[in-house]
């Protein structure tokens, strides 16, 4: 790390996140007239660094999705704070979310669909810039250097998505997204659609951007591989909470959570003569609609004691950087050393 | 040795679309044995899922001709068969699961009675018979309340459920030969597990095998004894597992496997990249399709198409720069 990066990084953290819960209201019943909610996300906290790396992991319907719509303020949230250099910006809106866009922006999984199809590459590139009155007079020299900070010549200007590869258009996806030279990309799935060659070519992108840049990511992923390569820091959801959070080490060579534990020993590896006797884990993540009491994990727990059905865990410290929600944790039947907290 | 279970050779599936013809696959021969588990490697365009269509018959017929090859299963040319023979063959001597279980149901019909409808048209089994045998079969993929679950209707099931349906209706019959492709590119990770887990359990009971299709090289790791890496509609390499993660030795096995980013290894270092894309496939391919991409290509890879040879027993590449060692 640089000696600016490191001075940088003692200030206040660029994003912080506390308690953020967002529910979305149902209608249940037969004839739709009872009403509850889906807690979607739940008194989630996060920070994130200036050029750092937090993944988001987790499986369909975790809330991971929608955290990072949260973050990006498209959706607002039923509780909880965020801010942004030490602002608070969980409410702002007209100029003041005007000017936290300029600063938070996104790429998304599939290229096709988030590009308008009738728009020519330099008009999506340029968009942004246009939308808030910053296009300099001769905007192609801007959007040939854009195209050329992505790795895509400056003649696909001219061109629309369909005559684009998949990985072309990711990459003018992200073009797009780096048009306001912004502080923080949300990544969701951002590399999930593409094929493994292709893939790899993205991902070493956004690593030389976030490097050039000193861009933060907050990279929204189910592939283990992936985020083992990127993350400085890693965050595991399960239905809508966070359940560990540490860095990227320690939480793929030292997890503390069973669900963690789960989910690294599921993922296949390309390795014949790893030959894990993994112990599958049963049953499947269970419906917002109706969580379970307590810890949501423990249905599937094969740690599960009674405690973890009647409360819910919340996140404590367990060494530097590394929280973990879970009793068996704290209770001290993994760890040896008596409770900080 | 005992003949193989099915033998493709040569096969040839082309498109014919407007805008000209596809070689979807070209000129390709693989042998499955009773009881293996063979994968079929590679990106999309590749020709994988392709080449098991073109075993099932299952293409569509006003665009897409198997123009050439033969594919003999249990000595019989499955393409010289007539539609009515061929459908005494699929789903009862050789079945096949796809990546989405949603389209692949009936979202009409009980999940059980989709089960017991083969078991009906396969076995000729009477209702009662086939219900008990199709009880039986969703316990096996361990879904819970099989008795109960039998009359609900596919929308009532998560994903993983459904495709342990369809690993239920495909063995139901107990075919020599499953094709599953993709069977858990739609599925989570921890659901991924417990689906290729009940797989090789149901394969090591039945001795079915299997020829699993996957772009997934720690699916193919972790479940497979064989593998065959395509490229553009052909095999540009074949080995058995161990061979093939330990010694690649084509160019694009070796880009692909070093591309991967694995869970288990040093994060930070760079990715390497196979440059470029995929090519064409509705424009005849002069020398090795791989070789605009190729670090290793010279003169030879760009006029002339290498042919597979072994370079170890068992081990066979096609690759120029490969069969002259590196």
């Amino acid at each position: 790390m640089s000696e600016i990066a490191q001075h940088r990084a003692a200030e206040a953290p660029l994003l912080e996140v506390g308690g953020v819960t967002k529910h979305f209201p149902v209608r249940t019943g037969a004839l739709g007239l009872s009403r509850s909610v889906i807690k979607a996300v739940d008194d989630v906290s996060l920070t994130l660094a200036r050029g750092e790396t937090l993944c988001l992991v987790g499986e369909s319907g975790c809330g991971k999705s929608t955290l990072g719509k949260l973050l990006l303020r498209l959706i607002e949230p039923t509780a909880g704070t965020i801010r942004l250099e030490g602002a608070d910006v969980t409410h702002a809106s007209g100029a003041a979310l005007r000017a936290f866009r300029r600063r938070v922006q996104i790429i998304f999984q599939d290229p096709l669909a988030s590009l308008n199809p009738r728009l020519r590459a330099s008009t999506i590139v340029a968009e942004p810039l246009d939308n808030f009155g910053l296009l300099p007079a001769r905007p192609s020299e801007k959007i040939a250097e854009l195209l050329g900070l992505v790795g895509l010549r400056s003649e696909t200007a001219r061109k629309y998505p369909f005559e684009l590869s998949g990985g072309q258009r990711q990459r003018l996806g992200i073009a797009r997204a780096l048009s306001l030279s912004p502080q923080i990309i949300v990544a969701d799935e951002a590399v999930s659609a593409l094929d493994v060659s292709v893939q790899a070519q993205i991902l070493n992108l956004l690593v030389e951007l976030r490097d050039r840049l000193g861009l933060a990511y907050l990279f929204i992923s189910h592939d283990l591989g992936v985020v083992r390569h990127i993350a400085h820091r890693v965050a595991i959801m399960y239905l809508g909470r966070i359940v560990e959070v540490g860095d990227s080490r320690t939480i793929f060579s030292a997890p503390r959570h069973p669900y963690t534990e789960a989910l690294i020993a599921a993922a296949p590896v390309a390795d014949p003569r790893v030959r894990r006797d993994r112990t599958v884990l049963d049953g499947e993540v269970p419906s917002l609609r109706n969580p379970p009491k307590g810890c949501a994990f423990h249905p599937r727990c094969p740690f599960a004691f009674d405690r973890c059905s009647v409360e819910t865990p919340q996140l404590r410290q367990r060494g530097p950087g590394h929280s973990v929600a879970c009793h068996l944790d704290s209770a001290g039947t993994l760890d040896s050393t008596a409770d900080v907290a | 040795m005992s003949p193989p279970l099915l033998s493709v050779k040569d096969l040839k599936t082309h498109f014919f679309t407007a805008d000209g013809v596809v070689r979807a696959v070209d000129g390709l021969s693989f042998d499955v044995a009773a009881g293996e588990t063979l994968g079929i490697v590679g990106e999309s365009g590749s020709g994988k899922s392709v080449t098991a269509l073109s075993v099932m018959r299952l293409l569509p017929q006003r665009s897409a001709r198997t123009i050439a090859g033969a594919v003999l299963f249990s000595g019989m040319d499955l393409l010289k068969l007539d539609e009515r023979a061929i459908r005494d063959i699929r789903g009862n001597r050789i079945a096949m699961i796809f990546q989405e279980p949603m389209t692949a149901l009936n979202p009409l019909m009980r999940v059980g009675e989709q089960i017991a409808e083969v078991l009906r048209i396969h076995t000729g089994a009477n209702r009662r018979k086939a219900r008990a045998a199709a009880e039986a079969m969703l316990h096996l993929v361990r879904i819970p309340d099989a008795e109960k679950r039998y009359d609900d209707y596919p929308h009532r099931f998560s994903g993983g459920m459904r495709q342990r349906v369809m690993i239920a209706m495909a063995l139901a019959c107990d075919p020599r030969l499953l094709i599953a492709d993709e069977p858990t590119t739609a599925l989570d990770v921890t659901v991924q597990a417990q689906v290729l887990k009940i797989l090789v359990q149901l394969k090591a009971r039945a001795g079915t095998a299997i020829v699993l299709i996957t772009h997934d090289l720690g699916v193919v790791a972790e479940t497979c004894q064989r593998v065959i890496v395509m490229y553009a509609g052909r095999k540009i390499e074949e080995a058995e597992v161990a061979t093939l993660f330990a010694r690649p030795a084509h160019p694009y096995t070796r880009g692909l496997m070093a591309a991967t980013p694995r869970a288990d290894s040093e994060a930070g270092k760079r990715l390497v990249e196979i440059p470029g894309l995929v090519p064409s496939l509705s424009e005849p391919i002069v020398g090795c399709a791989f070789a605009p991409r190729c670090p290793l290509a010279y003169d030879r890879c760009r006029r002339e198409s290498p042919v597979l040879s072994q370079i170890a027993p068992g081990h066979e590449v096609a690759c120029f720069a490969a069969d002259s060692g590196p």
